[in-house]
This record gives C-alpha cells, structure tokens and sequence, in this order.
C-alpha cells in the first residue's frame, strides 16, 4: 500500500517539474527585462524543482517497480501455497477450487483496492503541489497513466488468479485420477479375492464330490462283492434246490396255504379290535381304544400342538349307537380337510374322562385318525328337551347332535353391564366368556329356559367361531325370545351343549 | 473462508469414514426410541391395550376403570382394551403381529414370553430410560397422577423384567402358589397340617386317602371319586422341586440342565403316586378347585391368584351347588425339600411397551402403564385375587392394611382364603424366585411340565417308568419343544478362532489406516503452517 502511494506521488511530482518547466521559459521572455532577478531566482529554484522531482520520479519508478514485482511475488505465493495445500488435501472436491477462487478473489479485491488509495492519496498530493500552478492537464494525463496502471495491475492480477485457478483444478484433476487409480487397484484386488475364494470354493466342492465319489464307488465294490457273495452262495443253494425241487414245491404251497390262513386270522383279529359303542362305554379310562364313527363336526385345526406333539383335531364323531368326543387326536392338514361331515373314521386312543366329559385321546404312538372310503352318515339331531334337568338320562347322549325346542332366552346377570363396558348396545342375553370377561372372538355364554328352569349354553368359538351364522344369531338374541337350538352335547361339569345353530321364533 | 473450508472438509471426510466403520457393525436403526423432552398435550394418541384376567369379571371392570381414569387426567389418549383370559393366547398374537408390524402398545405379558418378542428388533422398548426421566419417569414431576417411584416398586419384582441388563418389564401382579388343604380330611386321616409341608408328608398323606371301603368308595369321603393330589401347573411343579433341591434346570446364558438325575429321580417318585391314582394333574383331570371343592381332593395345588375358587365357600364355583361339600379350608407354601429353606416360584403378570415410530405415542404408553401402579389400580387389582401389590406404596397403604385386617369378615371381598394367599407371598417375598430368561425359556418351562405329565399318564397307562423310559422321554422332549435350537449366549463354538482376515479385508483395512495416516499428517503441517504465518 505505502509503495504504491510513494511510486505515484513520484511520478506525479515528475510530471508536474516537467510541465512546470516549459511554462517557466515562456513567462521569462515576456517579463524578462523588468523581472530579472525574479526570474533567476525563480529559475534556480525551478531548476531544484526539476531536479528534485526528477529525483523524485526516479524513485518512484524504482518503488513502483518493485511494487509490482512484490505483487507477482505475493500472487506466485499465493499460487503456490494454493498448489500445495490442493496437493496436500487430496480431496477431489470442489470446495478447493471455491476456495482457490474465493482466494485469488480476495487478492483482487486487495490489490485494487490498495491501488485505489494509492490514487487517492497520490491525486490528494498532486493537488496540493499544484495547487498554484497549471497542472490540471498534467494531472489529468497523470490520471490517465495511473488508471492505465492500475488497469495493467488489475488484469495482471486477474491473469494470476486464472492461472492459479487453472493450476488448483489441473493439481485436483490429478489428485481424482489418482484417487480413481486407487479405488480401481481397490476393486482389482476385491475380484482377485472374490475369484480367489470362488476357485477355492470351487476346488473344494470338487474335492468333496470326487471323496464322494469314491466313497460311492467304494461303496459299490463292497456292495457288488456282497452280491456276488450272495449270488455264489444262491447258486452253490439253486445246486441243492435243483435237487430237492419237488419236496420244497411241497413245502412251499403248505406255507402259502399257511400264510393265508393267517392272513384271515389277523384280519380277524383287526375286525375285533374295533370296539362297539357299549365296549367303548365299558372301558375304564386310560385304556386303549379303537372306534369306528362318523364325523359330525370338527373344530380348528391346531397346528403342531405341543402338548400331543402333532398337528391335532377335536372332532364330534356318531354312529348309531351313540357318539364320541375326539379330543386333540392326531390330524395332518391333509387328512383334515378331507373330514367332511359324514366321513366314516377310525381312531385309536385312551379313553379319558375331563371334569366329567367321556373322550378319547391321543394314544402313545400319535396315530393319525384314519378315513375309511366308501360310507358316510349324518345323524339325525335326538330332541333332548324333555331331558333337562335330568342329568343321569342327559348323560346318557354324552356328545350326541341333540336338539332344544321352545327355549325362552333368559337375562344373564353380567349381560347388560358388560356390553355397556365395551360400549355396545345395552340389554342383551349373552356373555363373552362364563362372566362376560371375554371379548369377540372369544366363546360365547347365554342362558334358556324351559318350565321355569334355567340352563347354559355355549357357541364354542373353536367349532362356530365368530363369522359363523350361530354367533352372529347369538349376539342378537333378546330377553324373552322363544327358541329352537341344535348342538352337540358336552359336558363341563354337568351339561353344556356347543350350539351349532339358534332358529328365533 | 478457508480455515472454515477446510474443517468442514475434515468433517466430511471424518463422517464418510465413521459411516464406514459402523457399516462394519451393522446399520443403526433409526426406529430405537428416545425419551421424548416433553409429551405432546395438543396432538391426539389412540394406544392398544392387551390385557389378560384370570376369567374373572370384577378385574374387567377394573381395567375398564383404569382406563377411564386414565382417559380422564389425559384427554388425547384413547385407551382402546382387549380382555384375554390366557396368557398363550397374547403370545402367540402377539408373535403375529410383529411380524406385521401391528403389535399393541401396552401388553401384560410374561417376561419368558419377552425374551422371544425381543428377538426382533427394536420390537420391545427399554423402559430404564423411560423410568429415569424426572419429568415422566417413575415419580416424575410430570406426571397427573400418584405414581410409585422406582425405590417404591419392590426391588425383587422389578428386577424380574429385567432381561439381558435391561428392563422391559414392569411388574403389575405377584402370585406365587399355594396349596390349599382340605384340613377337615387331613385330621380325619390322623394327621395334622404342620405350617410347611415336606413333599415326604404330601405323598404319605395321599396314599394314606387311597384307602376304600367295602362298597369300593374312599374312606375318607364315602365317594367313588377321590384324587388327594391335584396339581395346576406341571411346570411349576418341576421347576419347584429342582430349585428347592438344588438341581438343575438352565444357566442364565440359556443351557438346558432339565435333564438330569435328580429329574429322573423325581419323574419316578411322582409316577409311581400317578399310577396309584394318589396324584394328577390339571391336563388329566380337570381344574384342582373343583374336585377339592365336591371333597374329591385334599391337597390342591394352584396359583394364589386362584384363590377365589378355592374352599367350601368360594365366592366363585364352577360346579353345582350341591356337588359342594363342608370342610375347612387352610392354605399352606407349596411343598418343600427343606422346610428351613423355603423356595416358592415368584409368577404374575407384568407390562410391556412396544416400539412405535412415533415417540410421543411410546410415552403415551409408557405413561398409561405406569398408572397401572398407581394405588387405586394396585389395590383394586389385588383384591380380586390372591395378589400382591408390586408396589411398597399400596402395600404399606392405610387402605390395604385395612382390607388385609379384614379378612373373613365375608366370603366376598374379604374372602379368608384369598386374603390368606395374599398375605403368604407377601411374608414370603423373599422366599420367591424365578427361572432364567432367555429365548427358549418360555418352551423349556412347557417342556418341564411335559415331564410330569407324561409319566403320570404312561403310568396311568400302565407303563413301566424305569430309566429306559425316561431317558427315551427326555430324548422325545428335548426335539418336541426344540430345546436342542436354543441359542445359548457366550457358548464356547460363538468363541471359535476364525483363521485369518480374507485379503480384501486385509487392503480395506490397509487403506483405512493410510487414509487416516494422511489426516494427521495434514492436520499437523496446517497446524504448523499456521503457527508460522502468526
């Protein structure tokens, strides 16, 4: 800043002695002979003038010279320092180059702003120098040189800051191509491995296939060896046969005979194993049981129930003589579906008593229930109405399709209150649940009666579940409505039948 | 500018190269939650709530008063029940909806149970921050209710929900079991009931009830029925019998000790009262209230939130009237090895929050669980069973010591034996205890009591229950319920030397360190260069 101020002022103070100079000589013609002296006097002190501010000027060059050599050197710095830390930083990114520009920028804006003082400060001087005499023209023409100056200074400064830019972005270029070259010796290297590791994978599987082919064909030999053992030992025995040909035919159509004999038997046998109903009836619990029923009714599959160890079923099974309850016996999907109502069955179990209800259960070796092709029945539902209240005789039909007819539905304490709780509509008959702290989805509970006396019944969610027409049928019994209801007879303690279907009257 | 320019530079590179780090050790989810600063009064939250009873109306209506109380001090939160009257049924729904990302908010649950939801992640949410916060933590200074403090839940009861070193779990209930005696038949088979039974006393007295008559009908009650040993909960049974003698049944980590010899020993002992018909179970027979009730058993075995069913004047009865015979009714510890000793399983059920993307509904549900220990609900609750509040606060509360102080007053509210049951994990806290957690943990416990049930039936059965045959159970158990998939932690083949890094790992890694190596050689000449320039 101060070389800048310092050249200018010379070259403005050289300007001005020179123009000062030509005006003296023309002034000392015409006022020569009266002004003599004064004219010496003023000629000496021109002459210092000129000299002094050729002095001047010189000086100024040499500072303005060195100026602007100071200013290439600082851009040159400037440059290089640039250079290096893109060098350095080696991240392709453009934030370098924002701040090489940002930077040779702000050199910019130093530097002219430094010349412009400069100027300032120079034109400030040059006035006051002339401020008696006429150097407005010179001043003018000094302007013009400076601007032209700073001008020069300006694009050389500009010129410097592409050329640093230039040099920023090849240096980043550079640094992106080596980081590329990297990451591709990177990605090299990863397929080499990868390829690696897939030829040894390869040389392994080979490994394994070739130790198992010779195991295989060890195994072959050894089993080719035993056949021919065999076949040699067949052929010393065909040698023996040959000769005892007709005693063995003899021999061999008595063993078939035999054979079939025994075949009829264990038929037999088979044919017995499968119990009457009264056998059924008979046996105490946890014996063994085999029946033969028709399906009635099933319940959801239930998949891999851990307490079997199988996928199981519950299933209403009935013949004629009466009806069995299937509790969790072993039911593949398959067989499941196949289990229309009708299907003729055959089960082997234990029987088994729960809180009162007669069932057969899963048997020790989980054997599936078996479908027998060919014939079907669907029992007639036994109206059981005239046996409420008499549990020997109820107890009697234990699981059978029963039927209720002319049943009252009766309020059930809890019934209200509950719906109110789950915010449905007040003042109906049934409960989720024994008490009502159920919810849907869950079993359904309401009462009937019938001469006076109240009964339970259920919708068993398992069997009717909540899409079924008897629970919805259920959900919107009232107080008071006249009945008819079919279901199959279970027992919890006492009856509680699993309604299958509610006709309102 | 360039200094600046430079540092975010540096942080750039610093993020991309700890975003490849912790590549290496899997991506953080973005749905782990957070304790929100504050909960969200003006937005409007619905949260699902699981709730289980004991198929018991009265705890209906008491969740249903929760609910709307809770509704009321918190306007924006619906509280939407769903009543469930088993625990298996809210785990395997539960297990369902995860996997379509539809789980409830709020769950009663079992910390068994827990340790398998979890498995997914994020799925269940840490509750030790949620408890910590000071504004909406346990006692926090946000709450708009009484809650209990962390100090005020019974330490023994929270530590049960935590698993892994952290908590999921907050305790609701505490029962344990108890065995509730018909004492009139005890004395009149010239015995008397000490105040700990021995498991020696139980299987002697049980015989001794087996006893008939000319007709074929047992002495001891005239009736051709006659169980004297009824046992709810096989499982609980096992796991009892080993922890009082000191046998194993599983490490923390997740190993499998069920079966051991001290198992075929006991497996034996009760097969051999099973084939008497002295001892059954709940999944042969049927519930132990009922039989002790019509005077068909004299030892019933079941949890002390049973207790309502329990005796001659139950308040609730699920067989007729007129079945019901007259006894006294005194309720004692279950059996134990060592009567100077006693261990008695700690159960009940307990709350889980699951994760949600929204935090703000997270805390709704965290602030609804807490007020499932409020007093008013923990002292409702209890006395609908034989249940213990978790908590020191209703515990020590005037209103709970009077409604233990008037026990017997009626066969309703007061019930004596149900304040009996409750009043006995209460002086047996200590006393109690619980199995290891882990994955698996809830099928070994199913396994334990597949044990005894199936020896008591192949017994029924008439099968030989010798070594042979329980080691071919223990074989059939073990694959049933998939005890040999059970991951066990810290297992010495997780340990195993991998061999050598591959070499891409090797160039990786290699390329990390000089990448790094550059950084600080950068780091210190601008530093350098900088200190120059000044």
């Amino acid at each position: 800043m101060k070389r800048f101020r310092v050249a200018a002022a010379a070259v403005l103070v050289t300007a001005l002695a020179l123009t000062g100079c030509s005006s003296n000589k023309k002034e000392t013609e015409a006022v020569k002979e009266t002004q003599a002296p004064a004219v010496e006097a003023a000629s000496e002190a021109a002459s210092e003038a000129v000299s002094e501010a050729a002095a001047a000027a010189e000086a100024v060059q040499t500072e303005a010279a060195a100026a602007v050599e100071a200013a290439q050197t600082e851009a040159a710095e400037a440059v290089e320092a640039v250079e290096t830390e893109a060098a350095v930083e080696a991240v392709e990114t453009e934030a370098a180059v924002e701040a090489v520009e940002t930077e040779a920028e702000e050199t910019i804006e130093e530097v002219m702003t430094e010349a412009e003082a400069a100027i300032e400060e120079a034109l400030t001087e040059a006035e006051a120098i002339l401020a008696e005499t006429e150097a407005e023209k010179a001043l003018e023409e000094f302007l013009t040189e400076a601007e032209a100056v700073a001008e020069a200074i300006e694009t050389e400064a500009e010129a410097v800051a592409e050329t640093a830019e230039t040099e920023a972005e090849a240096v980043v270029e550079a640094v992106e191509t080596e980081a590329e070259i990297v990451v591709e010796v990177a990605e090299t290297e990863a397929e080499e491995a990868v390829e690696a590791a897939e030829t040894e994978a390869e040389e392994a599987v080979e490994a394994a296939e070739t130790e198992a082919e010779e195991v295989v064909v060890e195994v072959a030999e050894t089993e080719a060896e035993a056949v021919v053992e065999v076949a040699e030992t067949e052929a010393e025995e065909v040698v023996v046969e040959v000769a005892e040909t007709e005693a063995e035919a003899v021999v061999e159509v008595a063993e078939t005979e035999a054979e079939a004999a025994a075949s009829v038997e264990t038929e037999a046998e088979a044919a017995e194993d499968v119990m009457s109903y009264d056998e059924y009836m008979a046996a105490q619990d946890d014996d063994p049981v085999v029946i033969e029923a028709y399906v009635q009714a099933k319940q959801a599959l239930y998949e891999d129930n851990p307490d079997v160890g199988c996928d199981t079923a519950t299933i209403y099974a009935q013949d004629e003589d009466g009806a069995y309850f299937l509790y969790s016996v072993p039911v593949s999907p398959e067989v499941y579906e196949k289990l229309e109502e009708g299907t003729k069955i055959r089960v082997r179990g234990y029987k088994s008593t729960w809180a009162g209800e007669v069932e057969i259960v899963a048997n020790d070796d989980l054997a599936e229930v078996e479908i027998i092709d060919g014939e079907s029945y669907v029992a007639e539902p036994t109206d059981v109405t005239d046996l409420l209240g008499d549990e020997d005789a109820m107890s009697a039909v234990m699981n059978q399709k029963v039927a209720f007819k002319d049943m009252t539905v009766e309020f059930i304490e809890g019934g209200n209150e509950t719906e109110a709780e789950v915010g449905s509509a007040a003042g109906v008959a049934y409960l989720y649940s024994w008490d009502g702290s159920g919810s849907e989805g869950d079993d359904l509970y309401f009462n009937a009666s019938k001469d006076g006396k109240l009964y339970t019944f259920v919708v068993e969610s398992y069997l009717c579940g909540p899409d079924s027409d008897v629970y919805k049928a259920v959900k919107e019994l009232k107080e008071g409505d006249t009945i008819d209801m079919e279901g199959f007879l279970y027992w919890y303690e006492g009856m509680q039948p699993h309604i299958t279907s509610v006709t309102v009257k | 500018m360039r200094k600046i320019g430079k540092t975010l530079l540096l942080a750039v590179f610093a993020l991309l190269c700890a975003g490849c780090l912790g590549g290496c050790h899997g991506r953080v989810s973005t749905t782990s939650f957070a304790v929100p600063a504050s909960f969200d009064e003006e937005d409007s939250y619905e949260i699902t709530f699981w709730a289980k009873n004991d198929t018991n109306k009265t705890q209906v209506r008491i969740y249903n008063k929760a609910v709307e109380g809770f509704q009321k001090l918190y306007p924006n939160i619906k509280v939407n029940l769903r009543l469930y009257t088993n625990y298996g049924d809210i785990y395997n729904d539960v297990i369902t909806n995860i996997s379509t990302g539809t789980t409830p908010n709020v769950c009663i649950t079992y910390p068994d149970h827990i340790a398998t939801y979890k498995t997914g992640k994020h799925t269940v949410v840490p509750l030790d921050d949620l408890a910590a916060d000071p504004k909406y933590g346990l006692g926090g200074t946000e709450l708009k209710f009484d809650g209990p403090s962390q100090e005020e839940i019974i330490p023994k009861f929270l530590e049960e929900g935590r698993i892994d070193g952290f908590l999921y779990a907050l305790p609701f209930m505490r029962s344990t079991e108890a065995c509730y005696i018909n004492k009139t038949y005890v004395e009149k088979l010239g015995y008397e009931v000490p105040d700990v039974l021995t498991w020696d006393y139980i299987w002697e007295v049980s015989e001794a009830a087996m006893e008939k008559d000319k007709d074929g009908n047992f002495r001891v009650n005239g009736q051709n029925v006659m169980i004297p040993f009824l046992y709810k909960s096989t499982d609980n049974m096992m796991i009892q019998m080993l922890q009082q003698l000191g046998a194993g049944y599983s490490t923390p980590q997740g190993e499998v000790l069920l079966f051991n010899d001290t198992t075929k020993e006991l497996l034996q002992e009760i097969a051999s009262h099973a084939k008497s018909r002295s001892f059954s179970t709940f999944k042969i027979s049927s519930y132990p209230a009922n039989f002790l009730n019509a005077g068909q058993c004299i030892f019933a075995i079941d949890s002390t939130a049973g207790a309502t069913w329990m005796g001659s004047d139950a308040p609730l009865v699920d067989i007729s009237p007129d079945k019901v015979v007259d006894f006294e009714t005194v309720v004692r510890p279950v059996p134990q090895a060592d009567p100077d000793h006693l261990q008695m399983i700690s159960q009940g059920p307990s709350v889980c929050i699951f994760n949600k993307p929204d935090p703000q509904e997270v805390l709704a549900s965290w602030l609804f669980a807490q007020y499932l220990l409020t007093n008013e609900v923990q002292i409702s609750y209890s006395g609908t069973e034989g249940y213990l509040p978790v908590t020191s606060k209703a515990q020590q509360s005037e209103e709970y010591l009077d409604y233990l102080a008037a026990a017997g007053e009626d066969t309703k509210d007061h019930y004596q034996i149900k304040i009996d049951a409750s009043r006995l994990i209460m002086d047996h806290t200590e006393d109690t205890f619980v199995t290891p957690v882990f994955n698996g943990s809830a099928s070994l416990r199913d396994a334990a009591g597949h044990l005894i049930e199936d020896v008591s039936k192949g017994a029924r059965r008439k099968k030989e229950i010798d070594d042979s045959y329980i080691q071919k159970l223990f074989e059939s158990t073990e694959k049933l319920y998939h005890l040999d998939q059970i991951q066990v932690e810290g297992k010495e083949e997780d340990l195993r030397d991998l061999g050598p890094f591959p070499a891409t790992a090797v160039g990786l890694l290699t390329l990390l360190g000089i990448a790094w190596a550059l950084i600080l050689l950068y780091v210190i000449a601008d530093w350098l260069r900088s200190g120059k320039k000044s």
